[in-house]
């Protein structure tokens, strides 16, 4: 393995593939669990498509419609590889929001279930779409309460033990708000042993850490491309082939029937049924070209780089005075935090106006979550392969003067 | 805009030192907003003799814009009649859409005008106002 130096060295040397530091060197990005920034194969992966096989997917039979087509399902079955599924499993969304809009209102108009279950300290998207379909098709909703930032593993026990079978539990990965990583794989056996459906919003997973969807206990997987490198509006829903033969379709329209008639009308098979009217398809081919580059990067390296980069952000925040980290000890690619006196909206301004550093504050999108941590809103910085550690220095010493900006003010 | 625009000395003169911040309990009217985006809070109280703003107090918490442009709504809102009050604040609103505004009847918070190219801080500046409106318009 790698020495935290080398791999510093390494993505460093990285930094040059992402244009944006080149248009603005003194950047120090550290919003990317909001979104990511795009490196120059991404981009001309997307430039090479409109310029050279543009032209609508599964429906022409001239050449052009035959590359576009086989670019698109090449990125079906590149992405399938990344994440350790078949090919038949992997549906092209919007993003993760979407994806989990599909579960969250296919599931509950199915009949198979009468609970969904999620933690409170879950994004929005991973909580409002399971409460308003349950509530609107007279399912049981259960918000389950969290120790702070963590789960409690005997309330999940708890309430699993009581379940009949026909439930869903839907989990992230990794929290947005707070970098903690739930033990979803023993999560994903309880939900199993107990007969229900595991759902894992991998928003934040997917871009820092090699997941395998097969040998996973995982029935559901939601990502975003541009989490990840790729663009905005592209996204994956992966599901074991029985489930999503199963689950009702989302979007009605083009290409995801099979024979329309003048009463009914018949769906196409497979995971053309979820993916009606003209798909983004150079999103798609975006996401080819990141996960290109991230494999080429390494996924290992940079879960190690990311790891280093938070340990070293998280011992560097806690020797400024003023602020308090309210992430778990073990946190990953994010840490959050809020300062004493100081709302967060003027640290990030200070940091972003003044030194150039970009870094978010507010609820994020998790505002249960927020209430559980006893704070109403806080900063969070968040990690991914272009940082390094100049970032972190430059990220503390800017906390350091906001500070003692605002304190000379009182 | 640079950061020392937006946090300009003005701004942090009455975040910092603002006369109207506290709990009055003697106050004739009590009304609370809440700004859910960024979770700030904000009390206002409100003092009436003979159809006049008397006096008018904020206890809460939010961003150093918040609380700087409560502060200021104070001040300006203290003396005036409830009908110069409305006009006020309905002059506030209409300079934050950035429609046509009376700014001699707004005093020091045209300073905030600034502000409306930025659409993640005008719930910031607004939410004072808008709780005042509230409050005002019973």
């Amino acid at each position: 393995m790698f020495s935290p130096e080398d791999l510093n060295g390494y993505f460093k040397g990285l930094k040059g593939d992402f244009p944006i530091f080149s248009h603005d060197p003194s950047l120090v990005y550290l919003d990317s669990a909001a979104t990511t920034q795009k490196p120059s194969a991404v981009l001309a992966a997307v430039r090479d498509f409109y310029e050279r096989n543009n032209s609508n997917v599964h429906r022409g039979v001239y050449p052009l419609a035959e590359a576009a087509t086989e670019l698109y399902e090449s990125s079906r079955r590149r992405l399938s590889g990344f994440v350790g599924c078949w090919p038949g499993e992997l549906v092209f969304t919007k993003g993760s929001t979407e994806g989990l809009n599909v579960l969250a209102s296919s599931l509950s108009i199915s009949g198979d279930y009468d609970t969904f279950i999620v933690p409170v300290f879950e994004h929005h998207s991973n909580f409002v779409p399971w409460q308003y379909h349950a509530r609107r098709n007279g399912l049981r909703f259960i918000p389950l309460p969290v120790r702070q930032n963590s789960l409690d593993m005997s309330l999940v026990y708890e309430t699993l033990q009581q379940m009949d079978g026909r439930f869903v539990f839907s989990l992230a990965g990794l929290v947005n708000s707070t970098g903690y990583r739930p033990p979803f794989e023993e999560i994903g056996s309880l939900v199993h042993s107990a007969g229900g459906v595991m759902v894992l919003d991998s928003a934040q997973l997917i871009p820092h850490e090699k997941f395998s969807f097969g040998e996973s206990n995982v029935d559901f997987l939601v990502f975003s491309g541009h989490k990840m490198l790729a663009e905005t509006g592209i996204g994956c829903l992966v599901g074991r082939e029985k489930l999503l033969g199963e689950l009702n379709p989302f979007v009605f329209g083009g290409q995801m029937i099979d024979m329309v008639g003048k009463e009914e009308t018949t769906f196409a098979e497979g995971v053309a049924k979820f993916e009606g009217g003209t798909q983004n398809i150079s999103g798609a081919i975006s996401m080819m070209a990141a996960v290109e580059y991230l494999e080429n990067a390494g996924m290992e390296r940079v879960s190690a780089h990311v790891s280093n980069l938070v340990a070293m952000a998280r011992e560097k925040i806690e020797a400024i005075g003023g602020y308090r980290i309210h992430s778990p000890e073990s946190s990953r690619a994010v840490i959050t935090f809020t300062h004493s006196r100081v709302h967060s909206h003027d640290i990030a301004e200070f940091l972003g106006r003044k030194m150039n550093v970009a870094l978010r504050s507010g609820h994020h999108c998790s505002q249960l979550q927020m209430k559980e941590l006893g704070v109403v809103s806080a900063c969070r910085v968040s990690f991914y392969l272009y940082n390094t550690f100049e970032d972190v220095d430059r990220l503390a010493d800017s906390l350091e003067e906001a500070g003692r900006w605002f304190d000379e003010f009182r | 805009m640079s950061f020392d625009d937006i946090y300009s000395d003005f701004i942090m003169h009455h975040y910092r030192n603002s006369g109207h911040r506290g709990i009055d309990k003697e106050s004739d009217l009590m009304e609370k907003g809440a700004n859910l985006s960024c979770g700030d809070e904000i009390t206002l109280f409100v003092r009436m003799k003979e159809g006049k703003i008397t006096s008018l107090a904020f206890d809460g918490h939010g961003c150093a814009i918040s609380q700087a442009s409560a502060s200021v709504m104070a001040d300006l809102l203290e003396g005036k009649t409830l009908e110069e009050a409305r006009k006020t604040l309905s002059n506030f609103s209409k300079m934050l859409r950035g429609e046509i505004f009376d700014e001699n009847l707004l005093g020091d918070a045209v300073l905030f005008e600034r502000l409306r190219e930025y659409p993640m801080r005008i719930k910031c500046v607004s939410l004072a106002w808008k709780t005042a409106e509230r409050a005002l318009m019973k």
